[in-house]
């Protein structure tokens, strides 16, 4: 998909303005390498009024070498994305590359606000009982950080919740989508994934969260 | 699931450039797209130089009815030649934007820009062009000194 000044995000590197409206085959047939030092303090800022989520991957000849997972820092009239970091500290010197942004529009309106365990394995869950969008609450989920992220629990529908946007990354990464969950009937299930903020759950409530992974 | 990339230009990482200039820069309020509500402060390194230096002079002097000229006050203030290597238009017009900020701080010095980014094409065979721009140094480069009025 290219990109054209039209959508609605800004991805600015260092304020360079013109990352959201210069694909790189306008470039051609003279490539111009923008200057970056290695040691140079990297600031990407990404705005949208969705709450999406978003990786940063860093390209070197097409072939993805690093990549970064956004963090909201800032909540206002519009959502603001922003990340920090050197080329430096991801091990990146003397090379010409080129950088992605993911935008992960899978529509999530509600989530997991329980802490959860980033270390791959186990649960870690600090509530047994929760609900989301069940009419109880509807917070967005707040996990951060990098590597794998799982949980397993046993889910439990409400009584006359309307189940259908529910998903999840199982623990060989294959994404369930559209899951049916039928009311009172529980379901036990195993999730991981490497990217957080990514977890929905709508419309259920979950019990038995300790369950080991 | 919809997936939506964005693309980045091509970029050199390198431990060091030649003729690089480090621009930091931000603004008051959000500006040209960007979220400042953080007081982000941004930086953008420039191929080019920053050296060449110039004290640019202001005076004001009219003439009394005796036909005797008086001095009414001179001003001098510290400018310095930001020159821009070749660089595609879209680089240029990033460049204009970044120095409209309220906030430009190179070489550890506060900058201010009051005259036009002017570019200049290489060559009608190419698609490059090179600019320059003269930067005021915000603080201690102007003096003003005021004689009197008529």
């Amino acid at each position: 998909m290219t990109v054209s000044s039209a959508i609605p995000i800004k991805f600015y590197l260092d304020g360079v303005l013109s990352f959201n409206t210069k694909p790189i085959a306008q470039i051609d047939p003279i490539p111009f390498f923008d200057r970056v030092k290695s040691s140079q303090n990297i600031m990407v800022q990404i705005q949208d009024s969705n709450f999406t989520n978003y990786e940063l991957k860093i390209l070197d000849d097409g072939v993805v070498i690093n990549s970064i997972v956004f963090t909201r820092t800032l909540v206002d009239t519009v959502y603001v994305y922003q990340t920090n970091f050197t080329f430096l500290s991801l091990g990146i010197s003397g090379k010409r590359i080129s950088l992605q942004v993911v935008e992960d529009v899978t529509g999530i309106s509600g989530g997991i606000s329980m802490a959860l365990s980033t270390v791959s394995g186990n649960v870690s869950f600090v509530s047994t009982v929760f609900s989301i969008n069940g009419g109880v609450s509807n917070v967005a989920q707040t996990i951060a950080g990098s590597g794998t992220f799982c949980m397993c629990r046993n889910v439990t529908a409400t009584a006359n919740a309307d189940i259908t946007d529910f998903w999840y990354i199982d623990c060989i990464g294959t994404l369930h989508e559209n899951i049916s969950i039928l009311n009172t009937v529980t379901y036990p299930f195993c999730a991981c994934t490497t990217k957080p903020n990514q977890w929905s759950v709508l419309d259920v409530t979950i019990v038995n969260l300790n369950t080991p992974c | 699931m919809e997936t939506l990339v964005l693309y980045s230009d091509c970029i050199s990482v390198e431990t060091s450039h030649d003729d690089e200039v480090l621009a930091k820069y931000s603004n008051k309020y959000n500006f040209a797209g960007i979220d400042y509500t953080a007081n982000t402060v941004f930086e953008v390194l420039l191929e080019g130089r920053f050296f060449r230096e110039r004290q640019q002079e202001q005076n004001e002097s009219d003439t009394e009815s005796d036909g005797n000229a008086v001095k009414l006050s001179s001003t001098t203030k510290t400018q310095r030649l930001l020159e821009v290597e070749p660089a595609p238009y879209y680089i240029h017009e990033r460049n204009r934007l970044i120095l409209q900020h309220n906030y430009i701080f190179i070489d550890g010095e506060e900058w201010i820009k009051e005259e036009a980014y002017e570019t200049k094409d290489v060559g009608k065979g190419s698609a490059l062009a090179s600019a320059t721009v003269w930067l005021t140094r915000k603080s201690g480069g102007t003096f003003t000194n005021v004689y009197g009025t008529v």
